[in-house]
């Protein structure tokens, strides 16, 4: 290539000098989800966490045309924190698939400097990474329950459509969030860590299965109720049965709701303090 | 006085324990300016505290009266960086890259698409634009890190090693266009390298860092001249009686690498030599004044730090 073709091109000085973006972090947003819904498994994937919404609004239909089976398969708030706690093995797959590779490609690109040397802070980097997955995890969590009440509401009005049960809507909210917020924090924080999004991806899981495994061990060598502090999704499950008032299980039935809160709001605080360590410390060294 | 976009007072910048800039003070001129220093100067440190990602420990440093630490965004905005690393985004295109890239200034998305293409043609990489970056060779990977620079149409671009793994043929190129975006399209530069010849060709000012500190700076014209008029002298034959002439008259002579330089004692003009060959049975063949090199005002500023 020549360079006299160089000179043929033109450069256009800008006219007027580009403000500063409020919401800098929607380009980063817009662009990640962009990319992610070009993957048939990532919409494979969100495809198949809708599933269970048509077979428990099958569920419901079914009891409108038999209330007797009612006694067997209730519609209450116990059917809404079944659905969504049947949700959580998906959100961690796709936590997995998108956000496994979100900081992790950038680091190992340089794509990283692409983004600090334009006028973004540290924050609206995480903030747009973060949105990612948000947009994405509330495809298989928040928006699947709340339009599985809508869809039960509206078949079953005779049950659901008092004021009193619009109440679940706050409560799958609350739910989505309590499950979607720390799991966000945890695989951005693997991303992080690890230049390869396998390695990303596999930690995340160690960790989530980890603490479960951890939290087994506990009850048994202790029989506290305590011992459910030790697993992430152990918290998550107690504060679920919390907020939709339903029965909880054997291990966590003793376990406070309060410090099972606790113990989310502490690892996402954690993991949102290693990400701005971990992400500052790559770009000052390189 | 050109105008001084960036300037830098005692500024000192640690990594822990270990001091990367060391009070360095100096300043970036609106054109081009050559950022010159061996390997661990300082050069990559100088640039990073400009774009505000380290804090100083100590002085100050400012861009357009701005400082980075202070308004980062805003320095930024009107900042455009060429890193030396590898840096681009994975599964995009150089198209979608560069747009992101101004959407990131704050370019609307419209706008940034236009301008992506335009940079694209600009550095050459028009008919490229829609492969993805990674597939690039290592000098189209160069020129889409300079259109992702240029797309918000900075005051200062930023160029961190530029011509690092180029063949000549892509080094020249790269070069010309350094040079057509400080002289025609009124950019200003800070070309960061170790290679002379390139900051030679391009540059009108430089400043030499070494050891954390700037040794030198200023115009490479003035650099040039020297504090005392030396010629470089070939002579006939003999040329040990005619160097020992010199020094007796109270010259200095120094060996060069085909000729001698000498230089005039104070008050003496050109004749003096003349006159020095006369009384050491010789005659001159070659008399012209020396200048220094690039690469002289490189090894005298550096040795300094040695």
């Amino acid at each position: 290539m020549s360079s006299s073709q160089i000179y043929e091109q033109h450069y256009r000085r800008l006219d007027a000098s580009i403000p500063l973006r409020a919401q800098r972090w929607i380009p980063i947003a817009r662009e990640g989800l962009k990319a992610l819904v070009g993957f048939r498994a990532f919409l494979g994937l969100i495809a198949i966490g809708w599933l269970p919404v048509f077979g428990r609004l099958v569920q419901v239909y079914f009891t409108t045309r038999f209330p007797e089976a009612r006694r067997v398969v209730p519609v209450d708030d116990k059917l809404f924190f079944d659905f969504m706690a049947m949700q959580l093995p998906w959100m961690l797959l796709m936590s997995a698939y998108a956000g496994a590779g979100l900081i992790a490609n950038d680091m190992r690109t340089g794509g990283l400097l692409l983004y600090l040397s334009r006028p973004l802070t540290l924050v609206d980097y995480i903030l747009g990474k973060f949105s990612i997955l948000f947009a994405s995890l509330s495809m298989v969590t928040l928006i699947p329950g709340v339009v599985l009440f809508l869809g039960a509401r509206s078949l079953a009005p005779d049950v659901l459509g008092d004021a009193a049960h619009l109440l679940l809507l706050p409560k799958i909210i609350g739910f989505s969030l309590v499950m979607i917020l720390p799991t966000i924090g945890l695989v951005l924080v693997m991303s992080a860590l690890a230049r390869n999004p396998r390695f990303a991806g596999l930690g995340f899981f160690f960790v989530f299965v980890g603490t479960t495994v951890a939290q087994g061990i506990a009850w048994q060598a202790t029989r506290s109720p305590y011992a459910g502090l030790a697993s992430i999704q152990a918290c998550m499950r107690r504060v679920g049965e919390w907020i939709f008032q339903v029965k909880p299980t054997r291990m966590t039935a003793a376990l406070p709701a309060e410090w099972a809160l606790l113990v989310l709001v502490l690892l996402a605080l954690g993991c949102f303090y290693v990400l701005k360590t971990r992400v500052r410390a790559v770009e000052v060294v390189k | 006085m050109t105008e001084t976009l960036v300037q830098f007072e005692a500024l000192t910048v640690r990594y822990g324990s270990r001091v990367a800039l060391d009070a360095a003070s100096g300043r970036f001129a609106r054109g081009a300016t050559g950022l010159l220093g061996p390997n661990g100067a300082g050069k990559t440190t100088l640039l990073k505290a400009l774009l505000g990602f380290l804090a100083p420990s100590g002085g100050r440093i400012e861009a357009f009266g701005l400082s980075p630490s202070v308004s980062p965004l805003e320095v930024r905005r009107r900042i455009g960086y060429m890193p030396e690393v590898d840096a681009h985004l994975p599964d995009l295109t150089a198209v979608q890259t560069v747009a992101f890239a101004g959407e990131l200034s704050g370019l609307p998305q419209s706008e940034s698409m236009r301008r992506a293409h335009e940079v694209l043609q600009f550095v050459g990489l028009g008919e490229e634009r829609y492969r993805k970056v990674e597939t690039y060779s290592t000098g189209m990977k160069q020129k889409a890190k300079l259109a992702t620079a240029l797309v918000h149409d900075p005051e200062i671009v930023l160029l961190d090693e530029p011509t690092n793994g180029l063949d000549p043929a892509g080094r020249e190129e790269m070069l010309h266009l350094i040079g057509d975006i400080v002289t025609l399209r009124g950019l200003s530069v800070v070309l960061c390298s170790h290679l002379l010849r390139d900051v030679e060709k391009v540059c009108e000012n430089i400043l030499v860092i070494s050891g954390g500190a700037i040794r030198t700076q200023g115009r490479v014209e003035e650099l040039k001249k020297l504090d005392r008029d030396w010629y470089v002298v070939r002579v006939k034959a003999d040329t040990d009686n005619f160097i020992a002439e010199v020094r007796r008259r109270g010259g200095e002579a120094q060996t060069g690498p085909d000729a001698w330089r000498v230089a005039l004692p104070q008050g003496a003009t050109v004749s003096w030599i003349f006159d020095a060959a006369t009384a050491s049975g010789t005659q001159i063949r070659h008399l012209r004044k020396a200048e220094d090199t690039l690469e002289d005002i490189f090894l005298r500023a550096t040795s300094h730090a040695a």
